[in-house]
Protein backbone atom coordinates (compact mmCIF):
# COMPACT_ATOMS: atom_id res chain seq x y z
CA UNK A 1 0.00 0.00 0.00
CA UNK A 2 1.58 3.59 -0.78
CA UNK A 3 -0.55 6.27 -0.47
CA UNK A 4 1.51 9.75 -0.48
CA UNK A 5 1.60 10.56 3.47
CA UNK A 6 3.56 13.61 2.17
CA UNK A 7 -0.21 14.70 0.66
CA UNK A 8 -2.56 13.10 3.00
CA UNK A 9 -0.22 13.63 6.44
CA UNK A 10 -2.68 15.49 8.92
CA UNK A 11 -1.71 15.39 12.35
CA UNK A 12 -4.58 14.59 15.13
CA UNK A 13 -5.12 17.99 15.52
CA UNK A 14 -9.07 19.69 16.30
CA UNK A 15 -10.39 18.37 12.90
CA UNK A 16 -9.47 15.07 13.13
CA UNK A 17 -10.63 14.88 17.17
CA UNK A 18 -14.32 16.54 15.35
CA UNK A 19 -14.24 14.17 12.91
CA UNK A 20 -13.75 10.75 15.41
CA UNK A 21 -16.70 12.63 17.42
CA UNK A 22 -18.64 12.70 15.09
CA UNK A 23 -17.87 9.00 14.46
CA UNK A 24 -19.26 8.36 17.50
CA UNK A 25 -15.79 8.08 19.40
CA UNK A 26 -17.24 9.90 22.88
CA UNK A 27 -13.55 9.94 24.03
CA UNK A 28 -12.56 12.22 21.26
CA UNK A 29 -15.89 14.66 22.48
CA UNK A 30 -14.80 14.51 25.91
CA UNK A 31 -11.21 15.95 25.13
CA UNK A 32 -12.87 18.58 22.55
CA UNK A 33 -15.26 19.78 25.42
CA UNK A 34 -12.69 19.51 28.29
CA UNK A 35 -10.28 22.26 26.14
CA UNK A 36 -13.29 24.80 25.45
CA UNK A 37 -15.69 24.11 28.28
CA UNK A 38 -14.24 26.83 30.59
CA UNK A 39 -14.45 29.26 28.10
CA UNK A 40 -18.03 28.59 26.94
CA UNK A 41 -19.16 28.90 30.85
CA UNK A 42 -17.48 32.26 30.72
CA UNK A 43 -18.79 33.49 27.65
CA UNK A 44 -22.75 32.67 28.25
CA UNK A 45 -22.22 33.67 32.29
CA UNK A 46 -21.07 37.28 30.66
CA UNK A 47 -24.07 37.23 28.95
CA UNK A 48 -26.78 35.95 31.09
CA UNK A 49 -24.60 37.03 34.37
CA UNK A 50 -25.54 34.15 37.00
CA UNK A 51 -23.96 31.15 37.50
CA UNK A 52 -27.46 28.76 37.21
CA UNK A 53 -28.13 30.57 33.65
CA UNK A 54 -24.97 30.24 32.44
CA UNK A 55 -23.96 26.26 33.81
CA UNK A 56 -27.49 25.26 32.14
CA UNK A 57 -26.78 27.00 28.69
CA UNK A 58 -23.19 25.47 28.50
CA UNK A 59 -24.55 22.00 29.72
CA UNK A 60 -27.36 22.43 27.05
CA UNK A 61 -24.53 23.70 24.49
CA UNK A 62 -22.56 20.37 25.09
CA UNK A 63 -25.15 17.50 25.13
CA UNK A 64 -26.65 19.19 21.68
CA UNK A 65 -23.40 18.79 20.28
CA UNK A 66 -22.88 15.46 20.63
CA UNK A 67 -26.42 15.03 19.28
CA UNK A 68 -26.33 17.22 16.24
CA UNK A 69 -22.12 16.99 15.81
CA UNK A 70 -22.82 14.55 13.00
CA UNK A 71 -24.21 17.53 10.71
CA UNK A 72 -21.17 19.68 11.01
CA UNK A 73 -20.28 19.55 7.61
CA UNK A 74 -17.08 21.10 8.11
CA UNK A 75 -14.65 19.96 11.36
CA UNK A 76 -12.68 22.35 10.92
CA UNK A 77 -15.38 25.30 11.70
CA UNK A 78 -16.64 23.38 15.00
CA UNK A 79 -15.69 26.08 17.40
CA UNK A 80 -17.13 28.60 15.63
CA UNK A 81 -20.49 26.04 15.33
CA UNK A 82 -20.28 25.29 19.02
CA UNK A 83 -20.44 29.15 20.03
CA UNK A 84 -23.24 29.63 18.03
CA UNK A 85 -24.74 26.89 19.95
CA UNK A 86 -24.24 28.44 22.70
CA UNK A 87 -24.86 32.03 21.97
CA UNK A 88 -28.64 30.62 21.20
CA UNK A 89 -29.16 28.75 23.99
CA UNK A 90 -28.26 31.99 25.91
CA UNK A 91 -30.94 33.73 24.15
CA UNK A 92 -33.32 30.97 24.72
CA UNK A 93 -32.38 31.23 28.29
CA UNK A 94 -33.06 35.42 28.50
CA UNK A 95 -36.73 34.71 25.88
CA UNK A 96 -38.04 32.42 28.20
CA UNK A 97 -36.86 32.97 31.91
CA UNK A 98 -38.31 35.71 33.63
CA UNK A 99 -36.34 35.49 36.67
CA UNK A 100 -33.48 36.90 34.19
CA UNK A 101 -35.53 40.10 34.31
CA UNK A 102 -36.40 39.84 38.39
CA UNK A 103 -32.73 40.21 38.64
CA UNK A 104 -32.01 42.64 36.50
CA UNK A 105 -34.18 45.01 38.22
CA UNK A 106 -32.28 44.26 41.29
CA UNK A 107 -29.76 45.40 39.87
CA UNK A 108 -30.83 48.87 38.53
CA UNK A 109 -32.21 49.79 41.86
CA UNK A 110 -28.88 50.53 43.74
CA UNK A 111 -29.30 54.29 43.32
CA UNK A 112 -27.46 57.22 44.19
CA UNK A 113 -25.07 56.44 41.00
CA UNK A 114 -22.40 59.08 39.97
CA UNK A 115 -22.34 59.25 36.54
CA UNK A 116 -19.52 60.63 34.72
CA UNK A 117 -19.32 63.25 32.50
CA UNK A 118 -19.26 62.88 28.81
CA UNK A 119 -15.62 63.16 28.66
CA UNK A 120 -14.39 61.15 31.41
CA UNK A 121 -14.35 57.37 31.42
CA UNK A 122 -16.92 56.16 32.67
CA UNK A 123 -15.41 52.69 33.65
CA UNK A 124 -13.56 54.43 36.32
CA UNK A 125 -15.49 53.96 39.31
CA UNK A 126 -17.33 50.82 40.73
CA UNK A 127 -20.45 52.62 40.53
CA UNK A 128 -19.85 53.19 36.81
CA UNK A 129 -18.99 49.55 36.65
CA UNK A 130 -22.30 49.11 37.95
CA UNK A 131 -24.13 51.11 35.81
CA UNK A 132 -23.41 49.63 32.57
CA UNK A 133 -24.41 46.59 33.69
CA UNK A 134 -27.41 47.80 35.06
CA UNK A 135 -28.18 49.18 31.65
CA UNK A 136 -26.46 45.94 29.80
CA UNK A 137 -29.37 44.10 31.51
CA UNK A 138 -31.91 45.95 29.76
CA UNK A 139 -30.60 45.26 26.27
CA UNK A 140 -32.20 42.00 24.48
CA UNK A 141 -30.25 38.66 24.05
CA UNK A 142 -28.88 39.95 20.55
CA UNK A 143 -27.21 43.01 21.68
CA UNK A 144 -25.92 41.38 24.95
CA UNK A 145 -24.50 38.76 22.52
CA UNK A 146 -22.86 41.01 20.44
CA UNK A 147 -21.47 43.05 22.84
CA UNK A 148 -20.01 40.46 24.99
CA UNK A 149 -18.67 38.61 21.87
CA UNK A 150 -17.07 41.48 20.77
CA UNK A 151 -15.85 43.86 24.16
CA UNK A 152 -15.09 40.71 25.88
CA UNK A 153 -14.09 38.16 23.92
CA UNK A 154 -12.14 40.68 21.94
CA UNK A 155 -13.90 38.42 18.56
CA UNK A 156 -13.26 40.44 15.16
CA UNK A 157 -15.80 41.54 13.35
CA UNK A 158 -15.41 38.12 10.81
CA UNK A 159 -14.93 35.54 13.96
CA UNK A 160 -18.63 37.09 15.00
CA UNK A 161 -20.10 36.65 11.26
CA UNK A 162 -19.08 32.87 11.34
CA UNK A 163 -20.63 32.80 15.30
CA UNK A 164 -24.19 34.45 14.17
CA UNK A 165 -24.01 33.66 10.35
CA UNK A 166 -24.64 36.68 9.06
CA UNK A 167 -22.47 38.97 6.88
CA UNK A 168 -19.76 41.16 8.25
CA UNK A 169 -21.57 44.31 7.19
CA UNK A 170 -24.77 43.42 8.69
CA UNK A 171 -22.69 42.23 12.07
CA UNK A 172 -20.74 46.01 12.33
CA UNK A 173 -23.92 47.50 11.89
CA UNK A 174 -26.17 45.45 14.96
CA UNK A 175 -22.78 45.56 16.97
CA UNK A 176 -22.80 49.62 16.48
CA UNK A 177 -26.71 49.35 17.21
CA UNK A 178 -25.93 46.96 20.45
CA UNK A 179 -23.30 49.59 21.76
CA UNK A 180 -25.62 52.74 21.16
CA UNK A 181 -28.42 50.86 22.65
CA UNK A 182 -25.92 50.54 25.95
CA UNK A 183 -24.93 54.04 25.47
CA UNK A 184 -28.65 55.35 25.76
CA UNK A 185 -29.67 53.13 28.17
CA UNK A 186 -27.30 54.69 30.66
CA UNK A 187 -28.57 57.48 29.35
CA UNK A 188 -31.77 56.76 30.10
CA UNK A 189 -31.24 55.82 33.47
CA UNK A 190 -30.01 58.65 35.16
CA UNK A 191 -31.75 60.96 33.84
CA UNK B 1 -30.05 64.93 30.03
CA UNK B 2 -26.60 63.13 31.07
CA UNK B 3 -25.09 61.76 27.76
CA UNK B 4 -22.09 59.05 28.43
CA UNK B 5 -18.96 57.92 26.10
CA UNK B 6 -18.36 54.50 26.43
CA UNK B 7 -14.95 53.19 25.94
CA UNK B 8 -14.07 49.78 24.90
CA UNK B 9 -11.90 49.17 28.31
CA UNK B 10 -14.71 50.58 29.85
CA UNK B 11 -17.35 48.27 28.55
CA UNK B 12 -14.89 45.03 28.54
CA UNK B 13 -14.17 45.84 33.00
CA UNK B 14 -17.89 46.31 33.78
CA UNK B 15 -19.08 43.30 31.36
CA UNK B 16 -15.71 40.74 31.86
CA UNK B 17 -16.69 37.81 34.32
CA UNK B 18 -14.66 38.36 37.28
CA UNK B 19 -11.68 35.48 37.45
CA UNK B 20 -13.57 33.28 40.12
CA UNK B 21 -16.38 32.30 37.17
CA UNK B 22 -15.57 29.10 36.53
CA UNK B 23 -17.66 25.74 35.25
CA UNK B 24 -17.63 23.01 38.29
CA UNK B 25 -14.48 20.92 37.47
CA UNK B 26 -16.22 17.91 37.55
CA UNK B 27 -18.28 19.45 34.53
CA UNK B 28 -16.10 17.17 31.70
CA UNK B 29 -16.94 14.09 33.51
CA UNK B 30 -20.87 14.92 33.81
CA UNK B 31 -20.79 15.74 29.98
CA UNK B 32 -18.89 12.27 29.31
CA UNK B 33 -21.81 10.32 31.52
CA UNK B 34 -24.61 12.05 30.38
CA UNK B 35 -23.90 11.19 26.36
CA UNK B 36 -23.24 7.61 27.87
CA UNK B 37 -26.69 7.39 29.01
CA UNK B 38 -28.38 9.24 26.87
CA UNK B 39 -29.73 7.32 23.57
CA UNK B 40 -28.25 10.68 22.22
CA UNK B 41 -28.13 10.73 18.23
CA UNK B 42 -31.14 9.62 16.99
CA UNK B 43 -32.72 12.28 15.03
CA UNK B 44 -29.08 12.98 13.40
CA UNK B 45 -28.91 9.48 12.20
CA UNK B 46 -31.91 9.59 10.58
CA UNK B 47 -30.95 12.37 8.59
CA UNK B 48 -27.54 11.23 7.51
CA UNK B 49 -27.89 7.47 6.10
CA UNK B 50 -24.28 7.01 6.60
CA UNK B 51 -24.23 7.66 9.89
CA UNK B 52 -26.18 4.21 10.93
CA UNK B 53 -23.32 2.65 10.93
CA UNK B 54 -20.88 4.45 13.31
CA UNK B 55 -21.79 3.76 16.28
CA UNK B 56 -20.41 4.52 19.72
CA UNK B 57 -18.25 2.45 21.66
CA UNK B 58 -16.32 2.42 25.46
CA UNK B 59 -18.17 1.76 28.64
CA UNK B 60 -17.57 -1.80 29.45
CA UNK B 61 -21.29 -2.32 30.55
CA UNK B 62 -22.08 -1.32 26.44
CA UNK B 63 -19.67 -4.26 25.47
CA UNK B 64 -21.50 -6.83 27.08
CA UNK B 65 -24.28 -5.32 26.24
CA UNK B 66 -23.54 -5.51 23.03
CA UNK B 67 -22.37 -8.75 22.72
CA UNK B 68 -25.86 -10.23 24.15
CA UNK B 69 -27.59 -8.06 21.89
CA UNK B 70 -25.06 -10.14 19.27
CA UNK B 71 -26.41 -13.01 20.28
CA UNK B 72 -29.82 -11.88 20.05
CA UNK B 73 -29.12 -10.43 16.41
CA UNK B 74 -28.14 -13.89 14.92
CA UNK B 75 -30.93 -15.79 16.85
CA UNK B 76 -33.21 -13.20 15.26
CA UNK B 77 -32.04 -12.77 12.30
CA UNK B 78 -32.00 -17.00 12.04
CA UNK B 79 -35.86 -17.04 12.55
CA UNK B 80 -36.22 -14.14 10.33
CA UNK B 81 -34.24 -15.60 7.43
CA UNK B 82 -36.29 -19.22 7.80
CA UNK B 83 -39.58 -17.00 7.24
CA UNK B 84 -37.82 -15.77 4.39
CA UNK B 85 -35.99 -17.91 3.14
CA UNK B 86 -35.31 -18.17 -0.48
CA UNK B 87 -34.28 -13.97 -0.37
CA UNK B 88 -30.92 -14.11 -1.73
CA UNK B 89 -29.84 -11.13 0.22
CA UNK B 90 -26.81 -12.71 1.16
CA UNK B 91 -24.60 -12.32 4.61
CA UNK B 92 -24.80 -9.75 6.68
CA UNK B 93 -21.39 -7.75 7.81
CA UNK B 94 -22.33 -5.99 11.55
CA UNK B 95 -19.72 -3.91 13.86
CA UNK B 96 -20.12 -3.70 17.27
CA UNK B 97 -17.26 -0.97 17.42
CA UNK B 98 -14.86 -3.43 18.41
CA UNK B 99 -15.72 -6.11 16.15
CA UNK B 100 -16.73 -6.91 12.66
CA UNK B 101 -19.32 -10.21 12.55
CA UNK B 102 -20.48 -11.96 9.58
CA UNK B 103 -23.66 -13.42 9.57
CA UNK B 104 -25.50 -15.81 7.56
CA UNK B 105 -29.04 -14.87 8.06
CA UNK B 106 -30.08 -18.43 6.46
CA UNK B 107 -28.20 -20.27 8.87
CA UNK B 108 -27.08 -18.09 11.78
CA UNK B 109 -23.51 -19.08 11.77
CA UNK B 110 -21.56 -15.99 12.67
CA UNK B 111 -18.10 -15.48 12.31
CA UNK B 112 -15.79 -12.46 13.55
CA UNK B 113 -14.03 -10.96 10.88
CA UNK B 114 -11.48 -8.85 12.28
CA UNK B 115 -11.25 -7.88 16.19
CA UNK B 116 -8.58 -6.18 18.25
CA UNK B 117 -7.90 -3.39 15.99
CA UNK B 118 -9.32 -0.55 17.86
CA UNK B 119 -12.57 1.40 17.09
CA UNK B 120 -13.85 0.52 13.85
CA UNK B 121 -16.64 2.00 11.62
CA UNK B 122 -17.68 3.01 8.31
CA UNK B 123 -17.85 -0.32 7.36
CA UNK B 124 -18.60 -0.98 3.13
CA UNK B 125 -18.59 -3.77 1.29
CA UNK B 126 -17.96 -4.09 -2.50
CA UNK B 127 -20.36 -4.74 -5.07
CA UNK B 128 -19.92 -8.61 -5.54
CA UNK B 129 -19.54 -8.60 -1.61
CA UNK B 130 -15.32 -9.96 -1.86
CA UNK B 131 -13.55 -7.13 -0.65
CA UNK B 132 -14.80 -5.45 3.27
CA UNK B 133 -13.42 -1.84 4.22
CA UNK B 134 -13.68 0.11 7.06
CA UNK B 135 -12.20 2.95 9.54
CA UNK B 136 -10.45 2.16 12.80
CA UNK B 137 -9.36 4.36 15.14
CA UNK B 138 -6.67 3.97 17.64
CA UNK B 139 -4.43 6.17 19.54
CA UNK B 140 -2.39 6.35 17.03
CA UNK B 141 -4.69 7.95 14.42
CA UNK B 142 -7.44 6.74 12.19
CA UNK B 143 -6.87 4.38 9.33
CA UNK B 144 -8.52 3.40 6.43
CA UNK B 145 -8.32 -0.42 6.26
CA UNK B 146 -9.13 -3.05 3.58
CA UNK B 147 -9.15 -6.90 3.79
CA UNK B 148 -10.68 -9.72 1.71
CA UNK B 149 -14.26 -11.34 2.53
CA UNK B 150 -12.62 -14.68 1.58
CA UNK B 151 -9.89 -14.43 3.94
CA UNK B 152 -6.22 -12.70 3.95
CA UNK B 153 -4.70 -9.62 6.33
CA UNK B 154 -6.13 -6.32 6.51
CA UNK B 155 -4.28 -4.21 4.00
CA UNK B 156 -3.93 -0.46 6.04
CA UNK B 157 -5.16 1.38 2.50
CA UNK B 158 -4.47 4.89 4.44
CA UNK B 159 -2.64 6.51 7.58
CA UNK B 160 -3.12 10.08 8.91
CA UNK B 161 -6.22 10.49 6.82
CA UNK B 162 -9.29 11.80 8.24
CA UNK B 163 -12.43 10.22 6.71
CA UNK B 164 -15.04 13.11 6.11
CA UNK B 165 -17.89 13.72 6.25
CA UNK B 166 -18.63 11.31 9.06
CA UNK B 167 -22.80 11.48 9.34
CA UNK B 168 -23.24 12.64 5.73
CA UNK B 169 -23.59 9.62 3.42
CA UNK B 170 -21.01 7.11 2.22
CA UNK B 171 -17.48 7.80 3.07
CA UNK B 172 -15.98 5.17 0.58
CA UNK B 173 -17.46 3.22 -2.06
CA UNK B 174 -15.87 0.62 -4.15
CA UNK B 175 -16.21 0.94 -7.77
CA UNK B 176 -18.77 -1.72 -9.50
CA UNK B 177 -15.80 -3.65 -10.71
CA UNK B 178 -13.99 -3.81 -7.08
CA UNK B 179 -10.75 -2.66 -8.58
CA UNK B 180 -11.24 0.82 -6.73
CA UNK B 181 -11.87 2.43 -3.43
CA UNK B 182 -13.42 6.06 -3.54
CA UNK B 183 -13.13 7.81 0.09
CA UNK B 184 -14.67 11.15 1.35
CA UNK B 185 -11.45 12.44 3.46
CA UNK B 186 -10.29 15.73 4.77
CA UNK B 187 -6.66 16.91 3.75
CA UNK B 188 -5.72 19.96 5.70
CA UNK B 189 -9.19 21.72 5.90
CA UNK B 190 -10.56 20.68 2.57
CA UNK B 191 -13.05 17.54 1.77
CA UNK B 192 -11.23 15.75 -1.45
CA UNK B 193 -11.70 12.59 -2.85
CA UNK B 194 -8.96 9.70 -2.27
CA UNK B 195 -8.66 6.89 -5.03
CA UNK B 196 -7.29 3.68 -4.11
CA UNK B 197 -6.38 0.94 -6.67
CA UNK B 198 -6.86 -2.54 -5.05
CA UNK B 199 -4.15 -4.44 -6.39
CA UNK B 200 -1.53 -2.18 -6.53
CA UNK B 201 -2.23 -0.23 -2.77
CA UNK B 202 -1.80 2.94 -4.70
CA UNK B 203 -3.25 5.90 -4.04
CA UNK B 204 -3.97 9.96 -5.00
CA UNK B 205 -6.70 12.24 -4.58
CA UNK B 206 -8.69 12.98 -7.37
CA UNK B 207 -11.03 15.88 -8.13
CA UNK B 208 -11.24 19.05 -7.29
CA UNK B 209 -10.71 20.72 -3.79
CA UNK B 210 -14.02 20.43 -1.68
CA UNK B 211 -15.14 17.36 -3.34
CA UNK B 212 -16.84 14.82 -0.98
CA UNK B 213 -19.42 12.01 -0.67
CA UNK B 214 -18.27 9.66 -3.63
CA UNK B 215 -20.67 7.58 -5.50
CA UNK B 216 -20.00 5.28 -8.42
CA UNK B 217 -22.07 5.42 -11.12
CA UNK B 218 -23.41 2.13 -12.57
CA UNK B 219 -20.82 2.03 -15.44
CA UNK B 220 -18.20 2.72 -13.30
CA UNK B 221 -17.62 5.82 -16.06
CA UNK B 222 -17.81 7.97 -13.51
CA UNK B 223 -18.31 9.59 -10.26
CA UNK B 224 -20.61 11.60 -8.59
CA UNK B 225 -20.28 13.60 -5.78
CA UNK B 226 -20.92 16.80 -3.01
CA UNK B 227 -18.84 19.66 -3.84
CA UNK B 228 -18.51 22.86 -1.91
CA UNK B 229 -18.60 25.52 -3.93
CA UNK B 230 -18.29 29.16 -3.21
CA UNK B 231 -19.48 27.96 0.21
CA UNK B 232 -22.40 25.87 -1.12
CA UNK B 233 -22.69 22.46 -1.33
CA UNK B 234 -23.75 21.24 -4.60
CA UNK B 235 -23.81 18.07 -6.87
CA UNK B 236 -21.74 17.24 -9.55
CA UNK B 237 -20.10 14.60 -11.90
CA UNK B 238 -16.74 13.70 -12.96
CA UNK B 239 -14.58 11.30 -14.77
CA UNK B 240 -14.17 7.94 -12.38
CA UNK B 241 -9.94 8.90 -13.05
CA UNK B 242 -10.65 12.66 -12.05
CA UNK B 243 -9.76 13.79 -15.25
CA UNK B 244 -11.63 16.90 -16.65
CA UNK B 245 -13.62 19.60 -15.60
CA UNK B 246 -15.94 18.37 -13.01
CA UNK B 247 -19.85 19.25 -13.86
CA UNK B 248 -22.31 20.58 -11.82
CA UNK B 249 -25.86 19.05 -12.36
CA UNK B 250 -28.11 19.41 -9.02
CA UNK B 251 -29.07 23.21 -11.09
CA UNK B 252 -30.70 25.41 -8.76
CA UNK B 253 -31.61 23.99 -5.25
CA UNK B 254 -32.91 27.40 -3.85
CA UNK B 255 -31.52 28.08 -0.58
CA UNK B 256 -30.86 24.29 -0.29
CA UNK B 257 -27.59 22.48 -0.14
CA UNK B 258 -26.80 19.16 -1.38
CA UNK B 259 -26.79 16.41 1.96
CA UNK B 260 -24.96 13.69 0.11
CA UNK B 261 -24.78 11.83 -3.14
CA UNK B 262 -27.44 8.53 -2.34
CA UNK B 263 -27.92 6.80 -5.19
CA UNK B 264 -27.51 6.36 -8.98
CA UNK B 265 -30.35 5.25 -10.88
CA UNK B 266 -29.77 1.65 -12.27
CA UNK B 267 -29.23 3.26 -15.68
CA UNK B 268 -27.53 5.64 -14.75
CA UNK B 269 -29.57 8.68 -15.66
CA UNK B 270 -30.54 9.88 -12.27
CA UNK B 271 -28.77 10.77 -9.20
CA UNK B 272 -31.28 10.46 -6.06
CA UNK B 273 -30.19 12.99 -3.06
CA UNK B 274 -31.28 14.99 -0.19
CA UNK B 275 -31.09 18.72 0.25
CA UNK B 276 -31.23 20.92 3.53
CA UNK B 277 -31.32 24.50 4.19
CA UNK B 278 -29.06 25.54 6.77
CA UNK B 279 -30.57 25.45 9.60
CA UNK B 280 -32.24 22.03 8.87
CA UNK B 281 -35.86 23.29 9.40
CA UNK B 282 -36.53 22.20 5.47
CA UNK B 283 -35.22 19.67 3.70
CA UNK B 284 -36.52 17.58 0.42
CA UNK B 285 -35.59 14.73 -1.64
CA UNK B 286 -34.52 15.49 -5.38
CA UNK B 287 -33.12 13.91 -8.35
CA UNK B 288 -30.79 15.33 -10.62
CA UNK B 289 -30.37 14.53 -14.18
CA UNK B 290 -26.63 12.91 -14.81
CA UNK B 291 -26.50 14.19 -18.67
CA UNK B 292 -28.33 17.11 -18.94
CA UNK B 293 -28.14 18.59 -15.29
CA UNK B 294 -30.63 20.09 -13.22
CA UNK B 295 -32.56 18.79 -10.47
CA UNK B 296 -36.24 17.58 -9.94
CA UNK B 297 -37.94 18.61 -6.69
CA UNK B 298 -39.59 15.25 -5.15
CA UNK B 299 -41.13 16.25 -1.83
CA UNK B 300 -42.63 19.34 -1.14
CA UNK B 301 -44.90 18.95 2.19
CA UNK B 302 -42.28 17.48 4.63
CA UNK B 303 -39.18 17.43 6.10
CA UNK B 304 -37.75 14.19 3.86
CA UNK B 305 -34.35 13.08 3.89
CA UNK B 306 -32.27 10.13 3.14
CA UNK B 307 -33.80 8.42 0.16
CA UNK B 308 -33.11 5.22 -0.76
CA UNK B 309 -33.99 3.91 -4.44
CA UNK B 310 -34.74 0.25 -4.57
CA UNK B 311 -32.26 -2.26 -6.72
CA UNK B 312 -34.75 -2.12 -9.73
CA UNK B 313 -34.71 1.70 -9.77
CA UNK B 314 -38.77 1.97 -8.78
CA UNK B 315 -39.64 2.96 -6.02
CA UNK B 316 -38.02 5.48 -3.24
CA UNK B 317 -38.21 5.12 0.66
CA UNK B 318 -37.12 7.91 2.76
CA UNK B 319 -37.02 9.09 5.65
CA UNK B 320 -39.55 11.96 7.18
CA UNK B 321 -38.54 13.68 10.44
CA UNK B 322 -41.57 16.43 10.57
CA UNK B 323 -42.41 17.75 13.93
CA UNK B 324 -40.86 15.80 16.65
CA UNK B 325 -38.42 13.00 16.53
CA UNK B 326 -41.30 10.39 18.08
CA UNK B 327 -43.51 11.18 14.71
CA UNK B 328 -41.13 10.24 12.03
CA UNK B 329 -41.69 7.82 9.31
CA UNK B 330 -40.46 6.31 6.82
CA UNK B 331 -42.41 7.14 3.16
CA UNK B 332 -42.14 5.47 -0.42
CA UNK B 333 -43.23 6.70 -3.60
CA UNK B 334 -42.02 5.88 -6.85
CA UNK B 335 -39.05 6.69 -9.03
CA UNK B 336 -40.92 9.98 -10.40
CA UNK B 337 -42.23 11.00 -6.81
CA UNK B 338 -45.66 10.15 -7.70
CA UNK B 339 -48.01 7.94 -4.86
CA UNK B 340 -45.97 8.86 -2.03
CA UNK B 341 -47.49 7.52 1.31
CA UNK B 342 -46.46 6.42 4.44
CA UNK B 343 -45.28 3.12 5.17
CA UNK B 344 -44.66 2.64 8.66
CA UNK B 345 -44.38 5.50 11.41
CA UNK B 346 -41.80 5.95 14.47
CA UNK B 347 -39.30 4.24 11.76
CA UNK B 348 -36.06 4.98 10.14
CA UNK B 349 -35.01 3.93 6.91
CA UNK B 350 -32.25 1.26 6.75
CA UNK B 351 -32.23 0.65 3.09
CA UNK B 352 -33.59 -2.24 0.61
CA UNK B 353 -32.94 -6.00 0.70
CA UNK B 354 -30.40 -6.76 -2.24
CA UNK B 355 -33.63 -8.35 -4.01
CA UNK B 356 -35.72 -5.62 -3.65
CA UNK B 357 -38.48 -7.51 -1.50
CA UNK B 358 -37.98 -6.33 1.81
CA UNK B 359 -36.78 -3.01 3.50
CA UNK B 360 -34.83 -3.11 6.40
CA UNK B 361 -36.41 -0.60 9.11
CA UNK B 362 -35.92 1.13 12.35
CA UNK B 363 -38.93 1.05 14.59
CA UNK B 364 -39.61 3.10 17.20
CA UNK B 365 -42.90 2.95 18.64
CA UNK B 366 -43.89 5.04 21.43
CA UNK B 367 -43.03 3.93 24.81
CA UNK B 368 -41.81 0.50 23.49
CA UNK B 369 -38.73 -1.42 22.82
CA UNK B 370 -37.30 -0.29 19.17
CA UNK B 371 -37.38 -2.99 17.09
CA UNK B 372 -35.38 -3.85 13.66
CA UNK B 373 -37.97 -4.93 11.40
CA UNK B 374 -38.33 -5.92 7.95
CA UNK B 375 -41.24 -5.42 5.67
CA UNK B 376 -42.37 -5.55 1.85
CA UNK B 377 -42.81 -1.85 0.46
CA UNK B 378 -46.63 -2.76 0.22
CA UNK B 379 -46.67 -2.81 3.75
CA UNK B 380 -47.27 -6.49 4.91
CA UNK B 381 -45.10 -9.44 5.76
CA UNK B 382 -43.68 -7.00 8.67
CA UNK B 383 -41.57 -9.05 10.79
CA UNK B 384 -38.97 -8.18 14.06
CA UNK B 385 -35.35 -9.43 13.65
CA UNK B 386 -34.25 -8.36 17.00
CA UNK B 387 -35.58 -6.02 19.81
CA UNK B 388 -33.05 -3.52 21.80
CA UNK B 389 -33.98 -0.89 24.45
CA UNK B 390 -32.27 2.04 22.48
CA UNK B 391 -31.25 3.42 19.25
CA UNK B 392 -29.92 0.75 16.94
CA UNK B 393 -27.59 3.58 16.19
CA UNK B 394 -26.12 3.44 19.13
CA UNK B 395 -25.12 0.03 19.28
CA UNK B 396 -24.74 -1.81 15.87
CA UNK B 397 -23.34 -1.01 12.58
CA UNK B 398 -24.78 -2.51 10.08
CA UNK B 399 -22.71 -2.92 6.22
CA UNK B 400 -25.84 -1.69 4.54
CA UNK B 401 -25.54 0.63 1.68
CA UNK B 402 -28.47 2.48 1.32
CA UNK B 403 -29.08 0.72 -2.27
CA UNK B 404 -25.56 0.15 -2.73
CA UNK B 405 -26.15 -3.56 -4.43
CA UNK B 406 -24.93 -6.36 -1.78
CA UNK B 407 -24.56 -10.10 -1.91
Amino acid sequence: VNIDAGVLAEPLHNASLVTRAQAGDQVAFTRLIDERHQQLYRTAWAILRNDEDALDATQETCLGAWRELPRLRDPSRFDAWLMRSLVNHCRTALRSRKRVSVRELQLETSGGLEIPSRDRDIGESLAANDAIRGAFARLNAEQRTYLVLHYVEHRSITEIAAIVEAPEGTVKWRLSEARRALENRLARENR
Amino acid sequence: VSTFTLTDAAIERALAPDLHVAAPNDFTDQIAAAIAARPGRSAVWLLHPGAWRRQLPLATRMLLLLLLLGVLLVGAIAVASLQHRGAANGHVIVGNSTELLDIDPETGDTSTLVTNMGYLFAVTRSVDGSLISFWTSTIDGLALQIFGKSGGDVRQAATNVTPHPVGQGQIDVFSPDGRSLASGVMVGREQRILLVDIASGEGGLIGPPGAGNPLWSPDGKSIAFSWMLEGRSVLAVMAADGTGDPRVISGDLGDLDDSGTNNFSPDGAWVYFGAERNDFQESHIFRARVDAGGSEQLTFDMTAAAPALSPDGTLVAYADWSGSIDKRGVWIMDADGGNQHLLLADAANDGWSNDGEFLLLEWQPPNAPHELVVLRPDGTDQKTLMTFERSCADVCAKDLGWGQPRP
